[in-house]
């Protein structure tokens, strides 16, 4: 008898568990802040996390390896190579006026948007995010992985480094290592590649020329310096129509 | 390891994990003595509710414990896949299947688990399925438009009443445990088999 007491204590408690259980789970505050339509049609009251968690991310912020550098980027472009989609986080506008050859828009503030998300949702490429600068693709990297997204990449200067670098790129100097001579060269073929005009071919003095006129202060001979430089420029582009 | 942790565990190990899985599963059913007929068919005839009571506390555990996960952000519960509910072939299907059980006295799990001990009811149970499931097949052009009718889709209860699923498991669990104190008072005044 009292073994049997006993064993229906046991049960009791064991019986209360899941309904003790339960009812804290009931109770527990709602997190959802979720956007996710099917989330909300479940009525669950959880925060989606599917991503990289905020320490990770952490960490993945202080490494460096997801900056890409432009001419990587640049031989990808020249190379054509498939598994890489370029994203450009412009305004439409901003993309309609230049843009890289190959990439596609999608505005900063609609990259979580459904139909926009469905254009980047594979895993088989990998995904160069691109704006003016940084401080754009930056953000929606952090974004992105804590949305869950995997190889992403961000141009390191953004596009104001990228063409910067293919518009005038930086002579090597005489004491300056074969691999610099190379990469100018290289840089000088990416922007005949990308239909950047090339200073030495229509600027008298080449880009050493511009730098000058740049550095001078304003005084009256860099003015009519100036207007010299300006006529070259229009016929130059009359006849590179081809480009 | 399905949706709980891939970063640790990838999708290769999927099968092993389901083996493994499928031994322990065997090894606790044929301890809770799930191999023997004459227990399982005592929820029929009411002097055992074995059955009833490993079924409830199962859909307990398991949906309070994916509520539990999905709250803490381990499982994503709106990413869970069930099949497609298809409410009239599924009446059909559970009287045919609530029939089997109680002339067979066995369910298609625990007839292999019966196998596992040598009992030969356990063969024939088997067989039985195989011959059902090759009957079925062959017929699955004539009874395709049934089988697809009153389709409402991959939904669950309290999504589809609109009701708050976590009040919605704990009423489930309170009619568990009112179901346990009943069958057990139940218990008591059927005559005792011994099996």
């Amino acid at each position: 008898m009292e073994h049997q007491k006993a064993m229906n204590r046991r049960y009791f408690f064991l019986a209360m568990v899941p309904i003790v259980l339960a009812v804290i789970l009931a109770l527990l505050p709602d997190k959802s802040d979720t956007l996710d339509a099917e989330r909300i049609a479940k009525h669950l009251k959880s925060v989606k996390y599917t991503g990289v968690s905020p320490d990770k991310l952490l960490l993945e912020a202080v490494k460096n390896d997801r900056f890409m550098t432009s001419d990587d980027l640049a031989k990808i472009i020249m190379g054509q190579d498939p598994s890489y989609l370029l994203i450009d986080l412009r305004d439409t506008t901003e993309f309609e006026k230049f843009s890289l050859p190959g990439s596609i828009n999608i505005p900063a503030k609609d990259i979580l948007s459904d139909t926009k998300r469905d254009i980047y949702y594979s895993d088989a490429y990998t995904y160069v995010l691109i704006s003016n600068g940084t401080v754009l693709s930056e953000k929606v990297w952090s974004i992105l992985r804590r949305a869950g997204y995997k190889n992403l990449k961000v141009l390191d200067g953004g596009l104001n480094q990228f063409y910067q670098l293919y518009l005038n790129p930086p002579k090597p100097g005489e004491l300056d290592p074969s691999e610099a001579v190379d990469n100018y060269h290289f840089r000088k073929a990416v922007g005949a590649y990308l239909g950047l005009p090339n200073p030495d071919e229509f600027i008298p003095g080449g880009s050493a020329a511009v730098k000058n006129t740049s550095a001078t202060t304003a005084n009256a001979p860099v003015k009519t310096a100036t207007k010299t430089v300006v006529t070259p420029v229009k016929a130059a582009g009359g006849g590179d129509e081809g480009c | 390891m399905g949706p709980l942790i891939p970063e640790y565990i990838s999708p290769e190990w999927n099968n092993v994990v389901a083996i493994v899985l499928g031994i322990a599963f065997g090894y606790v059913m044929e301890s809770a003595g799930f191999s023997s007929s004459r227990k399982l068919v005592g929820v029929f005839y009411g002097y055992d509710f074995a059955v009833l009571r490993v079924f409830f506390t199962a859909a307990i555990t398991a949906s309070l414990g994916l509520l539990f996960m999905d709250y803490f952000g381990w499982v994503d519960m709106a990413a869970l896949d069930g099949l497609p509910a298809r409410v009239y072939p599924i009446i059909v299907g559970g009287i045919i299947m609530g029939l089997g059980f109680v002339i067979g006295g066995f369910c298609p799990g625990t007839c292999v688990t019966a196998i596992g001990i040598g009992k030969l009811d356990g063969y024939v149970f088997f067989g039985g399925i195989m011959l059902g499931v090759f009957v079925f097949s062959e017929m699955f052009p004539l009874l395709e438009g049934f089988y697809n009718s009153g389709n409402v889709g991959d939904v669950s209860v309290p999504e589809y009443f609109n009701i708050n699923p976590y009040w919605f498991t704990a009423v489930v669990a309170l009619v568990a445990v009112i179901a346990f104190y009943v069958t057990l008072q139940i218990r008591k005044k059927v005559k005792k088999v011994q099996y």
